[in-house]
Formats: structure tokens, C-alpha cells, sequence
């Protein structure tokens, strides 16, 4: 008999253990499945805040400032200064941009192998390049290209302009 | 009531069942050691599970499930209880009741093993096979129907991966996704070898 109370014991014990904070859940969140699976609104709104907040207010046109460029032989030097959006430390792995004059194609891109930007600090960096001849024409902005690194995760943006 | 003492050649500290004892105190220790498995995608989302307990953060923002964490705390619950029947049962192995708290008790740890292991593989399987396959069509949506290319190649259990999403031509976003094992996993593989050899050690004390 004792035996056979312990034996059932035990199988109650194992199915109170699984049943017994389904039911505690359920109960604490009004019978709501979807609420006692789900994390609270609050959580997953403090989630997206906290995603937001890492971005930043976004780009701007104040993110990056071009200074005025030196040029030596076909070699072209621009320095650039980034206002960083974000508000995390995060490194520039690269930085390329796109210039279009007389038909041509003039890409500067980042000298320094990595920048390291503090949250919503400024980094300074140089943009160089060549090109093929004598430009008679303003160059325009044709786009641009960034690889940042943030969190361990690699973001690159590509824009044309 | 049959062998109802410790008594006799293996009476006294000889007549214990010192794999049970030993196992029984990992099985008690056990929910306490800490996660078993870590995944990581970058610094920005992090999981850390283990039988007894799951903890996610994105961004450093922790989201928790009210039902899968009552869940996991019964199964802690469970495990000290499982761990304190084992070591009752291993000190008293003769006793009526020994064999039947060595059964409940014993095998606990290896079906958490193997639970998460199975969990672990399932979850990839189906994160590569099904989740990877529905994302461009969800974040094509709120891109303003771009092209979207998803690449996710989660490892099994342990490794290390890159899975990527490109949208458009426009940006492009690539994560290094880190799994392992912890040291509370192999304490948790230990004590599993420990339940099942003093259970079958267990069988001698019956005859």
C-alpha cells in the first residue's frame, strides 16, 4: 500500500511541478495565454526604446563635414570630421565617397584602416584618392558609402545621391 | 517491511550508494551553476539558457516570459528535490522506498541534457529552414518593398556563424552569431553519467 502511495506520489509531484506554474501563470495574467507567454508591452516597448536609442537621432546633414581638399600631383585629400548619431561607441571600418566632374568618377576613401567614434562624439579622418586629369567643372556629390561597426554587428549604408 | 536497515556486510558508510550521494549533491547544485549555453549575436542580442533558467537581452534590455520562466523555475524546483530523494535513497539504499526515490531521481539530469540539446538543434533547424525563409517578405514590407536577402546560417549547439540581411542596395547588416557550451553544462553531463551508473549500482541493494 505504501508502496503504491509513494509511486503515485511521485507521478503527482512530476505533474504539479508542470502544471502548477502554468496555472500560477495564467492566473497572474488574468487567463491570458498571449500575456502569460509573451513578454509584458512595457518590456517590448523598453526594448524598441532602447534600439532607438542606440541609433540616435539619425543621419543628418551635420553627421559629416568635408573640409577643403588638397590636391598634389593626381592625388586628392580631404579631410572629414563625423558627428557620431549614435549613441553607443561605434568604429568606421570604411568610408568611401563619390564625386562626378567632367564626366568622371572621383572616389576618396577612408585613409585610416579603423575610426573610433565615442557615443555621440566627433572623429576626424581623411578621405584620399586620384584622378584621371585636370577637372574644369565643380565636382558634385554622387554618393557614398559607410561600414560601421557597432555592437559586434557590421552595418554598411550605400546612398546615391 | 524488507530491508529496512543499513545493516549487514553492506551496512554503516559501506552500505551507501555513494554515486547516488555524489550525484544527488550536483543534481542540488546544478540550477545554481548558471547558464548551460550562450548564444551571442554580436554584442547585441544575447541568450543564456539553461534547463532552470532563460535570460534574454537585446541591446542590453532584458525580455523575460512569465509562463517559460515559472516553467523553468518548477524545473529547478524539481531538480533539488530529485537531488535530495537521491541522496536519501543512496544513504538508505535498503529501505522499501530506495529504489523508487533512485528512479524518480536519477535520470533527471540526463533528459535535461538531452531536452537541450534536442531544443538547441530543433531551434536552428527551424530558425534556418522556416524564419530565415519568412524574413525578406516581412522586412521587404517595412522597407518599402525592397529587395531582401537573408542569409542565416545558425550553428548546431556550438560554433560560429555569420548570417547577414541586405536590403536593396541600400544597406546591408552581417552579425557574427556565437554558440557554446558552458562549464554547468559538462557538471550537468557529469552528474547525468553519475544518476545512471548509481542507479544500475542501485540494483545490487535490491537482491
Amino acid at each position: 500500500m505504501g508502496e503504491r502511495s509513494l509511486k503515485w506520489g511521485l507521478r503527482l509531484l512530476g505533474v504539479a511541478l508542470f502544471l502548477g506554474p502554468i496555472f500560477i501563470s495564467l492566473g497572474a495574467n488574468n487567463w491570458d495565454p498571449k500575456a502569460a507567454v509573451l513578454p509584458s508591452e512595457a518590456e517590448l516597448n523598453e526594448v524598441a526604446d532602447a534600439v532607438k536609442g542606440v541609433m540616435g537621432g539619425g543621419f543628418s546633414p551635420d553627421t559629416l563635414t568635408l573640409g577643403s581638399p588638397s590636391i598634389v600631383g593626381d592625388q586628392v585629400s580631404l579631410p572629414a570630421e563625423f558627428r557620431s548619431p549614435f549613441n553607443i561607441p561605434v568604429k568606421i571600418r570604411s568610408f568611401s565617397i563619390h564625386f562626378r566632374a567632367d564626366g568622371q568618377l572621383l572616389t576618396l576613401n577612408m585613409k585610416e584602416s579603423a575610426v573610433e567614434v565615442p557615443a555621440r562624439g566627433i572623429a576626424s579622418f581623411t578621405l584620399v584618392g586620384t584622378y584621371g586629369g585636370p577637372i574644369t567643372v565643380e565636382p558634385t556629390l554622387s554618393g557614398f558609402s559607410v561600414k560601421f561597426e557597432a555592437l559586434g554587428v557590421q552595418i554598411e549604408f550605400k546612398q546615391e545621391v | 517491511m524488507s530491508g529496512s536497515s543499513n545493516s549487514g556486510p553492506h551496512g554503516g558508510i559501506a552500505g551507501i550508494n555513494w554515486l547516488g550521494v555524489v550525484s544527488g549533491l550536483l543534481m542540488i547544485a546544478l540550477p545554481f551553476l548558471g547558464p548551460w549555453w550562450i548564444g551571442k549575436a554580436g554584442e547585441a542580442l544575447e541568450i543564456a539558457l539553461s534547463p532552470f533558467n532563460l535570460s534574454m537581452s537585446v541591446v542590453g534590455q532584458p525580455i523575460s516570459s512569465n509562463l517559460v520562466d515559472l516553467l523553468l523555475l518548477a524545473v529547478a524546483i524539481g531538480m533539488v528535490i530529485a537531488g535530495v530523494f537521491m541522496i536519501v535513497a543512496s544513504i538508505f539504499p535498503r529501505r522499501w522506498w530506495s529504489k523508487h526515490l533512485i528512479k524518480y531521481g536519477a535520470t533527471k539530469p540526463l533528459w535535461a541534457v538531452v531536452g537541450l540539446i534536442v531544443l538547441l538543434i530543433v531551434g536552428a533547424l527551424l530558425f534556418n529552414n522556416v524564419v530565415a525563409k519568412m524574413l525578406p517578405s516581412l522586412i521587404g514590407e517595412q522597407a518599402g518593398g525592397m529587395g531582401v536577402f537573408v542569409s542565416f546560417d545558425l550553428p548546431y549547439v556550438i560554433g560560429t556563424s555569420y548570417s547577414s540581411i541586405k536590403i536593396g542596395e541600400v544597406a546591408s547588416i552581417m552579425a557574427p552569431i556565437t554558440f557554446s557550451l558552458t562549464f554547468a553544462f559538462w557538471v550537468a553531463v557529469a552528474t547525468s553519467a553519475l544518476g545512471v551508473a548509481a542507479r544500475i549500482y542501485h540494483r545490487r541493494y535490491s537482491k
